[in-house]
C-alpha cells in the first residue's frame, strides 16, 4: 500500500512539474524561433544565393547542445507503452523540444552570421540502460556559420 | 531558388513531429489495459491452479510435500504426557475430518502464540498458544483449522499461486522497474484476499469437525476471543505469522459464530484442557 502511495505521489509530482515546464519551454521555443526566423539556416554544403552573398570573410564552426531529462510521469507512460508497443508520445515531445532548443542555441551563438550552412543534428541518450535512473536525452546541433562583409 | 523559412507551428499548423494525445488519457488507457490483462491472467492461472490441485492424486501431493522441511529444525520439541494427549486429540479430530494420510503433531516450547501446518501432514503447536487456552474445545478448533488446510490442500494452492506470481513478475520486470512497483502491490492485494477466503473456508470446515467430535461447537471462538482481550493489553506485535493473513480477530469471531449458526450447530459446555 505504501509503495502504491509513493508511486502516486511521484507520478503526480512528475506530471504537474513536467507538463508545466514542457508548456513553458515550448512557449519560449516558439517565440525565439520566430525571432531568429530571418537567419538563413540549411543543411546544404554550399551557401544559398552566392551571387548576392558578397565576399565571405569568415566561416566558423558553431554548435548548440542541450540535455533534457525525462520526468517520472513520462517514464511511467513510456514503460507501459513499451509493454504493448506504439508511439512513445511522451518522449516525442521531449526529443522535439531538445532538437529545437539545440538549433536555437546554435543560432543564438551567431546571430550576426550571413548564413548557417551544413546543419547537422545528433541525438544521444544519457544514463541509458540503468533501470533505477531517470533517462535523459542530449541533442547536439552543429553547423558552419558564414560571415560576409 | 528563394529561401523560405518555416516554423513547425506556423499558420496554426500542428507540429507534425509530436503526437497530440492527452498524456493523462494515454496513461489511464494503458494502465487500465495492462492491469486488466494482468488481473485476468492472474485469475485464469489461479483457476488452473485450483483445478490442478483439486485433481492431484494423493501420491503426488506426498511427493511435493517431501520437498518441504523446516528450514530451522525445532530444537525445543516437548515430548511428554501432554503431547501424547494432543496426539490423541488430533487422531480423533482426523477421524471426523476424514483425512486419509497420517498427521503428525509437534509441540514446541516457544512462547509465541502460534500454530502452523507444514506440507506433508505436520502440525506444529507452540506452548504459548496452549497457555492461552483454557478449554480442550478451543484447542481442538485450532487443530481442526490446520487439518482443514490439509484437506483443502491450501499449501498446494498458495504454492501454485506463488509460482504464477513469480512467472508474472519475471515477465514484467524486464519492461520497467516502475511497472513492477505498480503491479506487484496490486497482485499482493489479490493474494491477501485469496488467503483470507481460504482461512474462512478452513474455519467453516473446522466447525464441522468440532461439531462431529464434541457434538457441539462451544469453545470454537475461544482462541480468537483470547487474542482480542490479550491485544487490549499488549499492542499486538507478538503473534507475527498467524495474524498477518488471518482476518482480524474481532471480525473472525463474528464470522465463526455466524458460520456456526448457519450450519445449525449447537453451542454446548466446554471440556477443560488437561493441565500441562
Amino acid at each position: 500500500m505504501v509503495e502504491l502511495l509513493i508511486f502516486l505521489v511521484l507520478i503526480s509530482v512528475g506530471y504537474f512539474f513536467g507538463q508545466r515546464s514542457e508548456a513553458k519551454h515550448f512557449r519560449s521555443i516558439r517565440a525565439r524561433e520566430l525571432e531568429l526566423m530571418g537567419l538563413i539556416t540549411h543543411n546544404g554544403k554550399h551557401p544559398l544565393g552566392v551571387d548576392q552573398l558578397g565576399t565571405v570573410t569568415e566561416s566558423r564552426l558553431v554548435y548548440g547542445s542541450v540535455v533534457i531529462s525525462v520526468d517520472y510521469f513520462k517514464g511511467v507512460v513510456a514503460g507501459l507503452r513499451m509493454l504493448v508497443g506504439g508511439n512513445l508520445g511522451t518522449y516525442e515531445t521531449l526529443v522535439d523540444r531538445a532538437r529545437r532548443e539545440a538549433v536555437l542555441r546554435l543560432k543564438e551563438s551567431c546571430t550576426d552570421a550571413a548564413q548557417i550552412i551544413n546543419l547537422r543534428i545528433e541525438t544521444s541518450a544519457i544514463s541509458k540502460g540503468n533501470q533505477n535512473q531517470v533517462g535523459s536525452v542530449e541533442v547536439l546541433a552543429y553547423a558552419t556559420a558564414i560571415y560576409t562583409q | 531558388m528563394k529561401y523560405q523559412p518555416h516554423l513547425p507551428e506556423q499558420d496554426n499548423e500542428q507540429n507534425i513531429n509530436v503526437s497530440h494525445d492527452q498524456p493523462l488519457k494515454t496513461l489511464f488507457t494503458l494502465l487500465s489495459g495492462v492491469l486488466a490483462i494482468i488481473g485476468v491472467g492472474y485469475g485464469l492461472l489461479g483457476v488452473c491452479v485450483d483445478f490442478a490441485v483439486d485433481h492431484l492424486p494423493d501420491e503426488v501431493e506426498t511427493l511435493i510435500a517431501r520437498q518441504f522441511s523446516l528450514s530451522d529444525p525445532l530444537s525445543n520439541v516437548v515430548q511428554d504426557e501432554f503431547s501424547a494427549y494432543l496426539q490423541t486429540m488430533l487422531r480423533e479430530l482426523q477421524q471426523c475430518a476424514g483425512v486419509g494420510y497420517p498427521l503428525q503433531l509437534t509441540l514446541a516450547d516457544v512462547d509465541q502464540i502460534n500454530a502452523f501446518a507444514i506440507p506433508g501432514g505436520q502440525i506444529v503447536v507452540f506452548t504459548g498458544l496452549i497457555d492461552q487456552l483454557e478449554s480442550e474445545n478451543g484447542l481442538a478448533f485450532v487443530l481442526a483449522h490446520e487439518i482443514s488446510h490439509f484437506q483443502n490442500r491450501d499449501h498446494l494452492r498458495s504454492m501454485g499461486r506463488g509460482v504464477v506470481i513469480m512467472g508474472l513478475s519475471a515477465l514484467i520486470t524486464g519492461a520497467d522497474s516502475v511497472i513492477t512497483k505498480l503491479i506487484l502491490p496490486t497482485i499482493t492485494l489479490g493474494e491477501m484476499r485469496f488467503s483470507q477466503s481460504r482461512e474462512l473456508a478452513a474455519d467453516r470446515r473446522a466447525l464441522a469437525i468440532l461439531n462431529c467430535r464434541y457434538g457441539h461447537v462451544g469453545g470454537g471462538t475461544e482462541f480468537f476471543s483470547g487474542l482480542l482481550s490479550h491485544a487490549d493489553n499488549a499492542a499486538g506485535s507478538v503473534w507475527g505469522h498467524y495474524f498477518d493473513s488471518h482476518p482480524k480477530a474481532m471480525a473472525r469471531v463474528e464470522r465463526i459464530q455466524q458460520q456456526g449458526d448457519e450450519a445449525g450447530f449447537r453451542v454446548g459446555a466446554v471440556t477443560r484442557l488437561m493441565a500441562r
